[in-house]
């Protein structure tokens, strides 16, 4: 498993955990997405529970998540919230690394919204 | 269906080609996997935020509708049915992802964004929650990328025979503007709500769904 991979996971886990956010969706509209799954599965990586997108230019990180959040909460708050754990996880983790952070809501959840019949499982939040 | 178990779709090039299909799925497709209680889980709907989006449209048209519409839908089926497809064609061409709408973050080299399909969304769901209409069409106008920029919201909306209109489009406004102010930084200018329609559904009373 790539490191990219996996902490594309721990991302994933850790903004799933964010009060507010209710799905994250794949770096879908983005032709490097495509790209970094088809060389995780060439890689022999799996990719499941990876859906932060994590790519690196030159000496910088950029990270995307892409997420669907609940209408309970005000969307900015819940983004903020999403973006500054985003942010103290990499300074943890990855301590000096220039990171640029991007987080766009794609799906606001209403009020009496049935969910899907099965969701995937969520995995809890990483340790660091 | 147009799964994407391969993950070598990329959103957006299918409806260059096929403008009628929302990240592969036609609204009747979406139709279908509502009515069948969204299960089998299929992951190239549920993992679409414009199929999320659609899907939550969907259900509160067919809940909402047929209490309106089923008294007319006999007298005059067809003008009905004429005004349903118009619907179903704009919540999938609004549940796009559209432009990216920008959220201050305060924070260096970060970039927080809500997409215009779902300010679609939420400016849909908030008039249909008022009770006694429907939301048929919405646009966002103005440059919605630009911080402070502002931005007049166009709402074509249906009412049920005999909800008085005025007080309708004014409490559809009231929720709009609300849900706005709550989940975005948009600098809305105004909420303009036209009742295009009337749905003269006989045992309709003035804001029963309300």
């Amino acid at each position: 498993m790539s490191a990219d991979l996996g902490l594309s996971r721990d991302l994933t886990a850790l903004v799933a955990s964010v009060a507010g956010v209710v799905e994250i969706f794949s770096d879908g509209p983005s032709l490097h997405a495509a790209a970094a799954s088809a060389a995780a599965r060439l890689a022999g990586a799996d990719a499941a529970g990876a859906r932060v997108a994590v790519t690196r230019h030159s000496r910088t990180l950029a990270v995307h998540a892409s997420i669907g959040v609940d209408s309970a909460l005000p969307v900015p708050t819940t983004v903020r919230r999403v973006a500054g754990a985003i942010r103290d996880f990499l300074s943890a983790a990855r301590p000096g690394t220039q990171a640029q952070v991007r987080v766009t809501v794609g799906y606001i959840r209403h009020p009496g919204t049935a969910g899907p019949a099965s969701p995937p499982p969520r995995p809890g939040p990483p340790a660091r | 269906m147009n799964g994407d178990s391969d993950g070598t779709r990329v959103p957006g090039l299918a409806e260059a080609f096929e403008p009628e299909r929302l990240d592969g799925h036609t609204i009747e497709e979406l139709g279908e996997y509502l009515d069948a209680g969204r299960s089998p889980h299929d992951a190239s709907i549920e993992d679409s935020p414009g199929c999320r989006i659609a899907l939550d449209a969907l259900r509160r048209l067919r809940e909402r509708s047929w209490e309106m519409l089923a008294a007319q839908a006999g007298r005059d089926a067809g003008r009905e049915q004429g005004w349903i497809a118009a619907v179903l064609a704009n919540i999938s061409r609004e549940a796009r992802a559209g432009r990216d709408v920008p959220l201050g973050s305060g924070l260096p080299d970060t970039r927080l964004e809500v997409t215009e399909g779902a300010i679609r969304g939420l400016v849909r769901a908030a008039g249909d929650s008022a009770g006694g209409g429907l939301v048929g069409r919405v646009r966002l106008v103005g440059d919605v990328t630009v911080p402070g920029a502002p931005v007049r919201v166009e709402v074509a909306a249906s009412a049920a025979w005999p909800e008085p209109l005025h007080p309708l489009a004014q409490r559809m406004r009231a929720r709009i503007l609300d849900q706005l102010a709550r989940h975005s930084e948009l600098n809305v200018t105004a909420v303009d709500v036209t009742i295009e329609d009337i749905h003269a559904g006989d045992e309709a009373e003035p804001g029963a769904s309300r």
